[in-house]
């Protein structure tokens, strides 16, 4: 059953602050299944070890870097990053990239947090940060309970 | 942040999928007046005149319109509102629409001093993903056939000195660039030798690489030594924060954490007492009703007493009651924990102004001030 704009927590989350200027169309066009959210805790996961991995290596501007990267909007947004753009351009770009995409729902979904993991690495964001912004995207109660298993973790 | 851009876009323009896709022919068109824009600013943006010729002979009304907005030189600010007078923006216009963003968007960038090839990436970003990839792959094959050569020149400074130390932390580097932005960046490594700019031109890639030596050109015709010397130091700042900056936040919020565990903040409570006393009787009562006794006993504790006495006025007598048990049974909370109370339940309220069935277009009527009050305070780190 797709989940309408509102209707759930997750949507809490997501539109923190920005969600005082939501959009019904933008809303359609994001409202997914919650069978489909249940995939976007691993792409969140591959997004973190990417980062991860561009943290220890650093990102070689060469060609074929990225090439091996299936997710075209994640390949894009790195290559652009590769080439020294500031965060504040990137996000200019990658804002017009989602608002004329024409995908719709979880995949949709997917693009904005790959959006905004590609804007996290370009500011050389911790994991933490990262995650807090990209944990939303799967609804509040998931993005609480793994901040605060991540933090316990911490602890110990 | 990037989502409350886009939800912007989405309110000031609609939705982008509703023109419908331009046939291949049309947009091969549009790409080629890309380029061609590319090229024309590249080799007349000083020349107006050539900008008002260029502005004649274009067929396209978006594309007249942009040459001659920069060939007046004006400012980037009016840009948008000559674009809207056009009607180009409009609901009657809805067909060109993105087109019309496009060369907006590529207009305003070129008033603001942006460079042209990131101007370009910006343009063809409106073309969706694909186009966007395979014109990016275009602009690394052009800079290929650039000229632009740098001569021997050097500024002595904190940065000329420190730059091959600077050079074994690549990663490091390369976050300062982006965090500096090209054009700071450029100005600092123009007062660096041949031989270093040559590493550093190596950590980006070949389109980010002929941005910074075009600037570094400009930087040293415009810039007088000591300016560079300025920028070298802005730039070395900001390398070394990048160093010390994510330690010194561990150990501020760590010993903030230790030392105020339980101190309220008293902008918090300002911020989310004028939130309660602003929403109206009907909505916030809907929302209290979507809350569980121990969300409210939490909100309470981020509220000034006027804002108490509201909010248990909208409540039964027996949840007030079963609201301050809570409350007594409730340990001191940080105040990290209170921001996100607060925040939890100003997303509730935003919920509750939500019609259940929005129709396109439709943006929520929430009153001026209280959309300012909710956005700061869901803003807050």
């Amino acid at each position: 059953m797709p989940v309408r704009p509102f209707s759930s927590p997750w949507l809490y989350a997501l539109y923190y602050r920005q969600m005082i200027y939501w959009n019904a169309d933008l809303a359609a066009k994001i409202a997914c299944t919650r069978q489909e959210m249940e995939t976007l805790p691993p792409y969140i996961d591959h997004l973190v070890e990417v980062s991860r991995t561009l943290g220890h290596s650093g990102i070689q501007p060469t060609a074929d870097q990225f090439a091996s990267e299936k997710d075209a909007f994640l390949r894009y947004g790195l290559l652009l990053v590769s080439e020294g753009l500031a965060g504040e351009i990137l996000e200019e770009i990658l804002s017009v990239l989602l608002y004329v995409s024409g995908l719709k729902g979880i995949e949709f979904l997917r693009q904005c947090v790959a959006a905004e993991a590609v804007l996290s690495i370009a500011n050389g964001e911790d994991e933490d940060m990262m995650l807090r912004k990209l944990l939303p995207y799967c609804g509040i109660d998931k993005a609480l309970t793994a901040m605060t298993k991540r933090k316990s973790e911490h602890a110990d | 942040m990037l989502i409350e851009r886009l939800a912007q876009m989405y309110v000031h323009w609609g939705n982008a999928g509703q023109t419908g896709e331009p046939g291949r022919r049309k947009k091969d068109q549009s790409v080629l007046a890309v380029h061609q824009f590319l090229e024309v600013i590249e080799n007349t943006a000083e020349d107006r005149k050539a900008l008002f010729t260029q502005s004649q002979q274009s067929r396209r009304k978006a594309t007249k319109l942009a040459y001659l907005l920069l060939a007046s030189e004006t400012e980037p600010a009016a840009i948008h509102d000559a674009f809207r007078r056009s009607g180009l923006l409009s609901g009657g216009q809805r067909s060109n629409k993105p087109e019309a963003l496009l060369w907006l968007a590529g207009t305003e960038a070129i008033a603001r001093g942006i460079h042209p090839y990131i101007v370009f990436l910006i343009m063809s970003s409106y073309f969706g993903l694909e186009t966007a990839e395979s014109e990016f792959r275009w602009l690394q094959e052009r800079t290929k056939a650039s000229s632009t050569k740098l001569e021997e020149y050097i500024v002595p400074g904190d940065l000329t000195d420190t730059i091959e130390e600077a050079l074994k932390e690549p990663e490091r580097l390369q976050r300062t660039i982006r965090v500096a932005g090209m054009p700071l960046s450029a100005s600092a490594f123009a007062g660096c030798s041949l031989y270093y700019i040559e590493k550093i031109l190596a950590l980006v890639g070949p389109v980010g690489a002929l941005i910074l030596t075009e600037m570094m050109v400009s930087a040293r015709k415009r810039l007088v030594s000591d300016e560079i010397s300025t920028a070298q130091q802005a730039f070395l700042d900001l390398f070394t924060q990048e160093e010390t900056e994510p330690e010194m936040a561990e150990e501020e919020t760590g010993a903030g954490e230790q030392a105020l565990p339980n101190l309220p903040d008293p902008e918090l409570i300002q911020t989310t007492t004028n939130i309660v006393m602003d929403a109206e009787a009907k909505i916030l009562k809907a929302t209290l009703s979507a809350m569980s006794d121990s969300e409210i006993a939490s909100l309470l504790r981020c509220l000034e007493a006027i804002a108490h006495e509201r909010l248990l006025n909208l409540i039964s007598p027996g949840r007030q009651k079963r609201v301050l048990m809570v409350i007594q049974k409730t340990e001191n909370v940080t105040s990290g924990q209170m921001l996100r109370d607060a925040q939890l339940f100003a997303q509730k309220l935003l919920a509750t102004y939500a019609p259940k069935n929005l129709k396109p277009g439709v943006t929520l009527s929430i009153p001026e001030k209280l959309r300012g009050l909710i956005s700061y305070l869901l803003g807050r780190e």
